[in-house]
């Protein structure tokens, strides 16, 4: 059940369109639709449920057995192995922490934008192949680009 | 959605035999239940295992007293977790600090949606399995950023930091060769992955179509779940315990739990990708002409076939907790270099590579 792709698209569309003339075909047709969704994604909807509750859970289980911490208000402070902490915790920090995000963002959707591409490449013969070379291309000149220039040197 | 009228007739009598429609998505919970319970056992085993091998890799002995042969060390361990108390540091942002772990177990336990241990034996057969795991495996590191700034510590915000700066650096190696495999076997569904692997036995699978492949997918998914040799973040003589510093409790345990299922995960997507699967990897031998029997012989193919992935899976368990005891430990810029400069034009040549092979072969 994973594609329905007709050889010719516009005159099965005709036909299912001529199907559902009728009322009651159109609400059949709706419902098988709405039932092949439904069975697809139906175990991924409860499974988005189910993996939170698995998660968050234990989360309150401690709050019958736990011991109270307000009467050591040491325990509470920032841990920086038995001294107090000095300075502010959110100072500033190193500038290429934020930079590697940055140059993630690039790469992450042309991975995603050569997903559809990489699939059927008996549909796309030759000439699907080298558009998204050149897509690549233009991708790869700017990783060079930011390799020369040192953005992800030295941590 | 384009339906043949051919296709729409059978779908109407399909739906004719079924009466329930509504009630369909609630049969589903006994799978999942199912996959959960099975999730938890392996883990137990897979902690187990980590503490049996890393003893006998040390020349000591590991746990013995939870159980026959310490097979409970980790009910002991996870039991002790549950009861103790939960310290919410003073002047951190508890709703976040709350949050951290959970949206990494989550988006951990999400990526067992897609993956199959026997040819109707997957939750959701979606035809884009792979690339769900993909995306999924990205949100990790938004729970790990919110557990080291929440915390409120120096050490952790820049162990925090330095995990998602590690994980997106080698999420990119990966996800080009999964595409490179995707490329192969003409799908991204999982189960036409293993499919694509099943024709000619143990010479089909696609490890000796990808051998950087299936390097670099070692590399990487290691860096991923945070292991040695990429270990830095939970290092004690660096950070302390990196983002995990100030958690305690279950919180703590839910962290631990994301370390072991991401390693599962990343097992056995290793073995739907590269080993084949559940097929049993004989060439040219079919197991199961031998049988003469329908009903039993579906019984004895999903074992058979659950079986099988685990074995392989397991393979790469132990291998991963082997690297673990005899790699020494990787500098963070060591680590971005390799995931930057080295796997990435790699994967790229990789890609060009697999789609001339594949465009010569039309």
């Amino acid at each position: 059940m994973k594609s329905f792709s007709g050889s010719n698209p516009h005159l099965s569309v005709f036909f299912s369109v001529c199907r559902s003339v009728s009322k009651e075909h159109r609400e059949e047709s709706e419902r098988t639709k709405w039932a092949l969704v439904m069975s697809e994604f139906a175990p991924i909807c409860i499974y988005l449920v189910i993996s939170p509750l698995v998660s968050l859970i234990p989360l309150g289980v401690p709050f019958p057995f736990a011991s109270n911490s307000s009467t050591y208000p040491e325990k509470l402070s920032a841990y920086e192995c038995g001294s107090d902490p000095s300075g502010d915790a959110r100072s500033r920090f190193d500038i290429r922490f934020y930079l590697v995000p940055i140059l993630f963002i690039i790469p992450d959707p042309e991975v995603t934008f050569s997903f559809p591409w990489a699939v059927p490449p008996n549909k796309i013969d030759l000439f699907g192949s080298w558009s998204m070379m050149a897509f690549l291309l233009i991708l790869t000149i700017g990783s060079l680009y930011e390799w020369k220039r040192g953005a992800s040197d030295r941590e | 959605m384009i339906i043949d009228s051919v296709e729409v007739e059978t779908i109407n009598s399909f739906s004719k035999l079924e009466l329930l429609k509504e009630v369909y998505g609630l049969i589903s919970i006994l799978p999942i239940l199912t996959l959960l319970l099975g999730i938890t056992i392996e883990v137990l085993v897979i902690v187990w295992l980590e503490r049996e091998i890393s003893a006998s890799i040390q020349q000591r002995i590991g746990p013995e007293y939870a159980g026959p042969l310490g097979l409970l060390q980790a009910i002991a361990d996870g039991t002790k977790l549950l009861l103790k108390e939960d310290i919410l540091p003073s002047r951190g942002d508890i709703s976040l600090f709350s949050i951290g772990p959970s949206i990494a177990v989550i988006s951990v336990l999400l990526s067992f949606l897609v993956i199959p241990l026997g040819y109707h034996f997957v939750l959701a057969d979606l035809s884009i399995g792979v690339f769900l795991w993909i995306a999924i495996s990205s949100i990790a590191p938004i729970g790990l950023l919110m557990a080291g700034y929440s915390s409120n510590n120096k050490y952790s915000f820049s162990g925090g930091l330095r995990a998602a700066a590690q994980s997106i650096s080698y999420e990119i190696p990966l996800t080009f060769f999964v595409l490179a495999i995707s490329l192969l076997s003409n799908s991204s569904s999982t189960v036409d992955i293993v499919e694509a692997q099943s024709k000619y036995g143990f010479f089909g699978w696609n490890i000796w179509r990808q051998p950087i492949g299936f390097l670099v997918f070692l590399i990487s998914s290691l860096a991923e779940c945070e292991r040695l040799p990429f270990d830095l973040l939970e290092a004690e003589e660096e950070l302390v315990a990196g983002y995990q510093t100030e958690y305690s409790g279950i919180k703590y345990g839910l962290f631990y739990l994301v370390s072991y299922l991401n390693l599962l995960v990343s097992s056995l997507f290793v073995t739907v990708l590269y080993l084949g699967g559940w097929n049993l990897s004989i060439p040219y031998i079919s197991f199961f002409d031998f049988f003469q029997m329908n009903k039993a012989v579906g019984i004895l193919e999903m074992t058979m076939g659950i079986f099988i992935t685990l074995t392989k899976a397991y393979l790469f368990l132990f291998i991963s907790i082997t690297i673990r005891w005899t790699l020494p430990r990787m500098r963070m810029d060591q680590l971005l270099n390799l995931g930057w400069k080295f796997l990435l034009p790699i994967s790229l040549g990789n890609l060009l590579l697999t789609t001339s092979s594949q465009l010569v072969s039309l």
